[in-house]
């Protein structure tokens, strides 16, 4: 491999034997993704997040519906491990912000899911059949682009109720559209590639081709605007919250906390700054991640 | 004599583009018997890649072709692509020019190959491991079991076309398509795939397309010289080598350079260009070109004539 070794990679102990082993693509990526400093820190940083918002509803001695009567609209305090303060009906922040993480990011990474299985798929399936079918598929595309996500979604939601799992679906059944545009166009120019002919000369049929042979070519770029779309899907999420369309009492989310937050901003600037605080920390991380993986992934791409 | 492994009559070969129609491919007759090797000889853009193509319906979306192909006597041309689908991979294998870009760059080689025989057998995936295996010793790759778990870009060039070979030759095809195998590769290397493509001749019926009359020389015992979409000789190697009859054939012959060749003088070379391939006009395609032609080649396309030695030419040429 023309690649030179990273330091403490495969250092010293990697024997002729072990540098014949299938390195695949993935994993040279992964090579230089570890040396991405701002990427691996903010994934640290993410992962810390993810671990407290699993942990701290769990077992944290507040609850984050209990109000605690002594300390309304309390700042933050060592007393009572009341780091974060207390909210306008006394209840414990810490617990409440890191419930809201639990919440956001599942929002985030379930709606990306549900955008990447659909977006993928239907793009996929475009570009490859071609022709008037992929054209009309575009154009339905492109009809759905024109609608205003917000509006789409309020929709969405006035119709069916406010419901957990429906927000999920309306926000990953609008974001898909962009992932189906960038699918199209790479399965276009990969389904011209010598692979793909040598397999349907040696007869796959069409779902195995663009399963195993289309989908593994394009899922590059698509990681990367993934990693994006989190981001995206969190806001999508926090705005809708923000706007009273979100999570419900006493469950909460940071879209939630932050509009709550901004009602108090003049007596208690802590109940806006925390949430937002971890909202701005954890869309870096998603982007810096994204930088990380898009050079990692695109070697060509690299000014330094 | 038995009916041949695949007969293609009156194939033609169009593609729309924005330019208006090209014609690729204008009526081939061609047979091809069970154990021959045949060579498909031709400049580029003569369609001998696309008379390949059409066979198998790989053609480019904006392709579009007509007239008969049967594979053992059954049509295949423009059949729904379940049915080819049947046959590719399985009965016919075609092994493509380039074999750099025509392995997929994610998948490990062994998966690759496993893929297409679970397409087509209903083996047990250790029966799929075992005939990969043997396949790859067949091709003679270096430490095939090393090179199972690999990827593409890990083999050099002479061990992928010897991945795609072995690809082709997984279900035992009756019938071994290569589109110029050699071209890519390092003459070295040419060499060792085309000795071994002189064993695989007891295996399996070939055919080589290639524009290197060397290749076909050293292989073929049937030699297909195309012209503009047209067959214009086709005959046993002996016949075409030793005592060609069309001028086309006779000056491609003395276009290859010969090791006793003066380096001072000018290459021999066929002058003008092939005729445009977007209308089809009367008369012999070669006449512009053609240091023997006569007014009736202008006027009248050349028929395919001749029994064992065939040619589409007005003129008999003297031996």
């Amino acid at each position: 491999m023309s690649e030179p070794a990273a330091p403490g990679y495969a250092a010293g102990s990697g024997s002729a034997a072990d540098a014949l082993q299938g390195r695949s693509l993935w994993k040279d990526a992964m090579g230089r993704f570890r040396r991405h400093r701002a990427a691996m820190a903010s994934l640290w940083v993410l992962g810390a997040i993810t671990v407290l918002a699993v942990l701290v509803p769990e077992f944290w001695p507040n609850s984050l519906d209990e109000v605690n009567w002594d300390y309304i609209q309390s700042p933050p305090t060592t007393e009572n491990i009341l780091w974060f303060g207390t909210d306008v009906n006394g209840r414990d922040m810490f617990s409440r912000t890191f419930y809201g993480a639990r919440i956001s990011l599942t929002i985030g990474v379930l709606t990306t899911l549900v955008a990447l299985i659909i977006g993928v798929a239907y793009g996929a399936v475009a570009g490859y059949r071609g022709g008037p079918v992929g054209d009309i598929m575009m154009r339905v595309v492109d009809v759905l682009y024109s609608l205003p996500t917000l509006f789409f979604v309020i929709i969405l939601v006035t119709i069916f109720g406010n419901n957990f799992l429906l927000i999920f679906i309306c926000i990953g059944a609008v974001e898909w559209l962009t992932l189906a545009r960038i699918v199209r166009g790479q399965t276009l120019s990969i389904k011209e590639k010598e692979y793909v002919e040598s397999a349907l000369a040696a007869g796959l049929s069409t779902p195995a081709i663009l399963l195993k042979y289309i989908v593994p070519n394009v899922i590059g770029p698509v990681i990367v605007y993934v990693t994006l779309l989190i981001p995206i899907n969190i806001i999508v999420e926090s705005y809708l919250s923000f706007l009273g369309l979100g999570v419900q009492e006493p469950y909460t989310s940071w879209g939630r906390l932050i509009s709550q937050g901004a009602n108090e901003i003049g007596t208690a600037p802590w109940l806006l700054v925390i949430p937002a605080a971890f909202l701005v920390i954890t869309l870096f991380c998603f982007n810096f991640i994204g930088d990380g993986l898009r050079d990692s992934l695109d070697p060509k791409d690299q000014q330094r | 004599m038995s009916a041949p492994l695949l007969r293609c009559e009156n194939l033609h070969v169009r593609f729309n583009t924005q330019d208006g129609e090209v014609f690729a491919v204008n009526g081939v007759d061609l047979e091809i018997h069970k154990g021959d090797c045949v060579g498909i000889v031709g400049e580029s853009g003569s369609g001998k890649s696309q008379t390949a193509m059409a066979l198998l319906g790989l053609l480019a979306e904006n392709g579009v072709s007509s007239g008969s192909v049967r594979f053992r006597q059954k049509e295949i041309l423009n059949a729904p692509s379940e049915q080819l689908n049947r046959i590719r991979g399985s009965r016919v294998a075609m092994i493509f020019q380039d074999p750099m870009s025509a392995l997929t760059p994610f998948m490990r080689i062994g998966r690759q190959l496993c893929e297409v025989l679970q397409e087509h057998t209903s083996m047990s995936r250790e029966e799929v491991h075992a005939r990969v295996m043997e396949v790859l010793e067949i091709v003679q790759i270096p430490q095939p079991k090393r090179r199972f778990e690999m990827y593409p870009h890990q083999l050099s060039g002479g061990q992928r076309q010897r991945v795609m070979i072995a690809q082709a030759l997984l279900c035992s095809p009756d019938l071994l398509i290569a589109d110029e195998p050699t071209t890519a590769l390092d003459l070295t290397i040419q060499a060792q795939i085309l000795d071994f493509f002189k064993s695989l001749k007891k295996r399996t019926t070939i055919v080589i397309i290639t524009h290197d009359l060397g290749v076909v020389a050293g292989l073929c015992n049937r030699v297909v010289v195309m012209y503009a979409g047209r067959i214009v000789e086709q005959g046993s190697i002996e016949e075409i080598f030793m005592r060609p009859r069309h001028p086309y054939t006779r000056a491609l012959l003395a276009a290859v350079p010969r090791p006793d060749w003066d380096p001072d003088k000018p290459l021999p070379v066929i002058g003008g260009q092939p005729p445009p391939n977007t209308r089809l006009s009367a008369g012999c395609s070669f006449a512009p070109r053609c240091t023997h032609v006569t007014d009736r080649c202008r006027r009248e396309t050349p028929e395919l004539r001749g029994r064992k030695h065939l040619r589409a030419c007005h003129l008999e040429l003297p031996p």
